[in-house]
């Protein structure tokens, strides 16, 4: 245990080091936040379904949610994968992709404290009188649905990063993951705007447990039946593609091969 | 001017051989590229379907903006994106001296190291959303085609203009490797009305930093909302940045000093 806690120490130094970037990091992911939240404000009376403070919230959660459950180590696993560099980790005693995942932590754990805290300030100062300051119950669901997208995020980045053992031109597989989260996860937009039978197409893939599901929980769109359904869903959809994640990556590794010293 | 000319056609010639050595590579893009764009088309179709209207804008109005902005994008993303994220680095390292001692201006050298060809078929169907936006709104004419010309190449201008005035900070904060990033972000602003924003912002966006002349000015000229002498506008803001991104990346040199050995 303890290396994986220096991997995530090591992660938090490395952070520290490049943290006059926060201040443009800082700048973008407000953005999208400012942009669609004036963006629903000006139609507020005529959006069914979704009040005004739900769909400005939803996009605060939308941001909570992307940082907290993110990974971002699928562009980079596969340039190691291409060149070879791959091993320098297989001959570590650390399991891997698993290490992964204290890595990823020990950004967080600096993103959230200097990153994510400042973007929620500037967010809530803009926007103070739209958004739903959701319950203590409401916040505790939040919490725990975020748990499970972390695991799902986490396999869908291993199985993108697996892409790379099989196929040269893999890194299109990372957009193709961007654009499935950003549209049938409901990452651009709530799914509840969607025609029916998208929404039905989008009950088959597990991005909307990533997305979608927390962020509509925080902006207290389900009831608490419809909550438990969807973590149990979203529980499930982790579990398998975890499972699924670790047989296509050792399948990988037994394509791998590098040179070198 | 005759010298810059044939070395642009050396980087564009040395461009088309790396794109057509991996071809496979090429075409994968494209099609992540065409993707792109149809996710940002079906995007604002389901905001449409949502309200009647983005701030008086309907569907069919919306895509000639729309187009304008995937050219534009298509410029950004393929003709100055790999230029400009690579200025900081070569600040950082030391290599910005290469450019400096050969016998041509160092703004053209660091503007146009890279050229990415994969970005054509953004540029086509933006060509391709203009004619079918003018079409559809019955506008198509050469008085209108000339407009969407001239707005092009001062949209181009202006963009790279105060992107390049952007990362010619980073001679003085040179840490700020992500500096390159927040210009083709912040682009996301010009593909909605400005009039979904505050009257400050509103302010901002048209004439500090123009997002709302880029795609938007010239699509109410030709859509006759706005009197088309508002086209010198952009015309004359193209010239004056210009010529200001001129300036400051000579005074920056002045406080220059070099990394490298």
């Amino acid at each position: 245990m303890r290396k994986y806690f220096a991997i995530a120490k090591a992660e938090w130094l490395d952070a520290l080091q490049t943290r006059g970037e926060i201040f443009i990091w800082l700048f973008l992911e407000t953005l999208p936040i400012f942009i669609m939240g004036s963006l629903w404000s000006t139609n507020k009376s005529t959006i069914p379904n979704f009040s005004t403070s739900q769909l400005v919230t939803y996009y605060v959660a939308i941001l909570i949610t992307s940082r907290l459950t993110g990974h971002y180590f699928d562009e980079g696993m596969q340039k190691e994968i291409k060149e070879g560099t791959l091993s320098r980790f297989l001959v570590k005693p650390i399991k891997f992709p698993l290490a992964n995942i204290p890595q990823n932590l020990g950004g967080k754990a600096f993103n959230t404290i200097f990153l994510l805290v400042p973007v929620l300030v500037i967010i809530i100062s803009i926007f103070r009188n739209q958004l739903i300051i959701p319950s203590p119950q409401i916040l505790f669901f939040f919490l725990l649905s975020l748990v499970p997208a972390f695991f799902i995020q986490y396999s869908i980045s291993v199985l993108v990063s697996s892409a790379a053992f099989y196929w040269e031109q893999s890194y299109s597989m990372v957009h193709i993951k961007w654009m499935m989260e950003s549209m049938i996860g409901g990452y651009l937009l709530p799914l509840t705007l969607y025609p029916n039978w998208a929404r039905i197409v989008t009950d088959f893939f597990p991005f909307k447990y990533v997305f979608f599901v927390p962020a509509a929980i925080f902006a207290q769109r389900l009831n608490f039946s419809e909550i438990g359904l969807n973590i149990l869903y979203s529980t499930l959809w982790a579990f398998v593609l975890f499972y699924i994640g670790d047989v296509v990556w050792k399948k990988g590794l037994k394509e791998y091969s590098s040179v070198g010293g | 001017m005759k010298k810059y000319l044939k070395l642009y056609g050396h980087t564009f010639r040395l461009a088309i051989m790396k794109n057509m050595a991996y071809p496979q590579d090429f075409i994968v893009w494209l099609i992540v590229d065409i993707l792109w764009s149809v996710i940002n088309l079906v995007f604002f179709k389901i905001i449409l379907l949502s309200v009647p209207t983005i701030s008086g804008w309907t569907f069919e109005r919306l895509i000639l903006p729309l187009g304008f902005i995937q050219i534009l994008n298509a410029f950004i993303w393929g003709l100055m994106y790999g230029n400009m994220k690579e200025i900081p680095n070569d600040v950082n390292k030391g290599n910005l001296d290469l450019y400096l001692s050969k016998p041509a201006n160092s703004q053209f050298l660091v503007s146009t190291r890279y050229l990415g060809l994969n970005l054509i078929s953004s540029f086509l169907i933006g060509i391709f959303l203009v004619w079918y936006g003018l079409s559809i709104n019955n506008v198509l004419s050469i008085f209108n085609v000339t407009i969407v010309l001239v707005a092009t190449c001062a949209s181009v201008i202006i963009s790279y203009s105060i992107w390049f005035m952007i990362v010619t900070t980073s001679l003085w904060f040179s840490r700020l490797k992500n500096i390159a990033e927040v210009f083709p972000h912040s682009v996301d602003i010009a593909r909605y009305p400005v009039d979904i924003f505050n009257p400050f912002m509103r302010f901002i966006f048209t004439f500090i930093i123009p997002f709302a002349i880029l795609g938007f000015l010239p699509a109410d000229i030709v859509l006759n909302k706005t009197s088309p002498w508002y086209i010198f506008g952009p015309v004359f803001m193209a010239t004056v940045l210009l010529y200001l991104s001129h300036r400051f990346w000579n005074f920056a040199l002045r406080h220059y000093s070099s990394a490298s050995s």
